[in-house]
């Protein structure tokens, strides 16, 4: 090890409220920095995690099914595309959904819910969402219009277990159908995509919306895992393109969450002649892909914040560098008097704030993972509302990565060099004989 | 011999006697419908009226909303301007044919609805302010009679042709003096009676032409919430063409 890192190092230490001025903004920053990437990567996670255990899967199918211009929402014979799905991919799970919106009317109040169908016999993960204040899965499953409610629907409805209640909705086609759903259970859920959520069985819906008993309102492909998962929507859109179906990717971010919800698509007109079963294929980093871009919005906003700190930092290290180097000009002169060339009285000087930057960044960073320990397993948040997105059972979701780490001390290490240089090539330039004349 | 005659009469009578009353029952009731909708569509003439809805429901204060309607039942046209309350001034449907717009000034904008639209999320519904074509969505058949209040009147089921209409049954219970209709019953797909709605008062505006001049319309599924609807200022005088535009909708809500 050469022996001006070593003195650099030894420097930080002799001017202490001067390193200690500078280092608190490192170690600021490198808290700051660390929370906002690690909030960044826990909520990426937590939403796709919860998004594919409770509404939608690793690849999402929804349809339409256009007759003589006319056209109805839904996955047409659906038997069929899990068919091809399961020969093209053995090992994938296919799940299909029923989705409707109905109003709920109960002792002279109405409520309009969102209703999911789904098969009780294959679609079991759901159950691990739910945490029953009332009733229980196995009810709800033995009882063809039994339904989960969530507490809140509950509460405002004052609907208790075992409650026979009548909703309306106005079908697919644009009648009106009426049904009994019967309570069989009274859930609360840390998953945001599970609240308000009206869980029932898929043919009761299916029945109630006066369909055929071979739509659905989308499928969920679950695969191993989530790699390649493009590739393989490619290969299923020939697959079911061979099979007679129409098949399309999503246009859009937003088009890739209309087939999650399985929206209706937007008005329009088609010619009398064309009858077809569509079907769109998104991927569930499609989806969350508008969530990506609002992280990134957010992490570019904290960036900012961390850019100011670290311009107060760079006018910060550029003063007290020529107060330092004017200070230690005797010091200087005889390092050069000595023999000590240019380019190591430079990056002595270098060194001095890329040891003090990575002292304190690496505090920070520690602070940082204490703060996140306590977060994430002590503090506890009600999972109501838009904040359960950030929860994971009530804790908020940080995930440091080593990829954050690394970035964070990667970007200290250079942005302190690149401040430093200007500074430091000033005084290592300075000839023996000046340095040691110059007094004050 | 005789007895087989009989046997032979009656098992005839068995067979055949169902279906052949069935066929009366649709005839007769399609005859009732096709002389309803003689009398209460307007053909021939423009209509201008003010209609005053009342909605109440329960726990809440009444909800008043006025509207001026203009109706060519020849060309199946008409516009609807919202003038009270001024939340919802200068708002308006405009309807040809089978396509509804609603026109929302906040946005300046025209969105399709389907033409089966609540007015302004009361229980009165878009299809009761034009020309009625009952027997293209349903087939009517005479299920009876029955005294609604002091009217003595005959019911007519109407049963949906397909599934694109909001209610697939319904039942007019028609006047037996007039042939006008006192109450229609809506029911869902399973047989729910959703919507009542009593036709309290008439006017005769041409010579065996009438309009509704008193109507409530009830919600049978959300407790005790009614709306009730008089239709006042009745002219019916010849109307510009433009009213029926989507121009004339936007320059009115200016």
């Amino acid at each position: 090890m050469p022996y001006y890192l070593s003195l650099a190092f030894k420097n930080i230490f002799r001017q202490k409220k001067r390193s200690f001025t500078l280092g608190v903004n490192y170690f600021v920053v490198a808290i700051l920095m660390l929370l906002l990437l690690s909030f960044s990567d826990g909520v990426k996670k937590n939403f796709s995690g919860n998004l594919i255990s409770a509404a939608a899967g690793h690849l999402t199918l929804s349809g339409a099914v256009v007759t003589k211009g006319k056209t109805l929402i839904g996955v047409a014979d659906y038997p069929t595309i899990v068919k091809v799905i399961e020969a093209e991919y053995p090992d994938a799970t296919v799940l299909a959904r029923y989705k409707l919106t109905s109003t709920v009317y109960y002792l002279g109040q109405s409520k309009s819910l969102s209703f999911q169908g789904i098969d009780t016999a294959k679609d079991t993960a759901l159950k691990d969402q739910l945490s029953f204040v009332a009733g229980s899965w196995d009810d709800y499953v033995a009882q063809n219009n039994g339904v989960l409610i969530s507490k809140d629907t509950a509460d405002y409805l004052k609907l208790k277990l075992d409650d026979e209640v009548v909703i309306s909705t106005r079908t697919r086609f644009g009648a009106f159908n009426t049904g009994t759903i019967r309570v069989k259970g009274i859930y609360e859920s840390a998953n945001y995509f599970v609240q308000g959520i009206v869980l029932c069985h898929f043919g009761f819906l299916q029945a109630l919306d006066l369909n055929d008993k071979l739509s659905a309102s989308s499928l969920f492909v679950y695969f191993k895992n989530t790699d390649g998962l493009e590739a393989k929507r490619e290969h299923l859109l020939g697959a079911l393109a061979d099979a007679g179906y129409v098949t399309s990717k999503p246009a859009s971010s937003s088009d890739a969450i209309s087939v999650v919800a399985a929206a209706t698509p937007q008005y329009k007109v088609e010619g009398a002649d064309v009858n077809e079963y569509r079907l769109t294929i998104a991927t569930v980093n499609e989806v969350i892909a508008i969530l990506a871009q609002v992280l990134d919005a957010v992490n570019a906003a904290g960036g900012f914040l961390a850019g100011i700190m670290l311009f107060i930092i760079a006018i910060s290290i550029f003063i007290n560098m020529r107060m330092t180097i004017n200070d230690r000009m005797q010091e200087i002169g005889t390092l050069r008097a000595i023999g000590t060339e240019t380019k190591d009285i430079v990056l002595m000087l270098i060194f001095e704030n890329v040891f003090l930057s990575l002292l304190f960044v690496l505090a920070g960073l520690a602070t940082a993972l204490l703060i996140i320990a306590f977060v994430s397993n002590v503090l506890s948040l009600p999972p109501a509302g838009i904040l359960s997105l950030f929860l994971d059972q009530g804790h908020l979701v940080l995930i440091p990565t080593l990829g954050s780490l690394s970035l964070i001390l990667a970007v200290a290490f250079v942005f302190t060099g690149l401040f430093s240089f200007f500074p430091a090539r000033h005084g290592g330039k300075v000839r023996a004989a000046v340095a040691l004349s110059k007094t004050y | 011999m005789k007895f087989i005659l009989t046997a032979g009469f009656g098992l005839l009578l068995l067979t055949f006697g169902p279906a052949a009353m069935a066929q009366d029952a649709g005839a007769e009731g399609t005859k009732l419908i096709l002389d309803v909708q003689d009398k209460i569509n307007t053909e021939a003439l423009d209509l201008t009226s003010t209609f005053t809805l009342v909605q109440k429901k329960e726990g809440e204060a009444d909800r008043v909303l006025r509207l001026k309607i203009f109706r060519r039942d020849t060309a199946s046209k008409f516009t609807i301007l919202f003038q009270y309350p001024d939340s919802e001034k200068g708002k308006g449907y405009y309807r040809d044919g089978d396509n509804l717009y609603l026109y929302l000034p906040s946005t300046r904008e025209f969105v399709f609805r389907n033409r089966k639209d609540d007015v302004g999320s009361t229980d009165v519904r878009t299809d009761l302010f034009g020309k009625q074509d009952l027997l293209s969505q349903y087939t009517a058949k005479v299920v009876g009679s029955e005294k609604i209040a002091k009217f003595d009147t005959t019911v007519v089921q109407l049963d949906a042709k397909t599934l694109d209409v909001s209610f697939p049954i319904q039942k007019w219970y028609l006047n037996k003096a007039n042939n006008l209709p006192v109450k229609v019953e809506n029911y869902s797909a399973s047989k729910t009676l959703l919507r009542t709605t009593y036709y309290v008062d008439f006017k005769e505006v041409a010579k065996g032409k009438f309009l509704f001049t008193k109507l409530l319309a009830k919600n049978n599924l959300e407790k005790n919430q009614s709306t009730l609807l008089s239709n006042d200022d009745i002219v019916v005088s010849k109307i510009p063409d433009y009213t029926f535009s989507q121009a004339f909708l936007e320059e009115q809500s200016r």
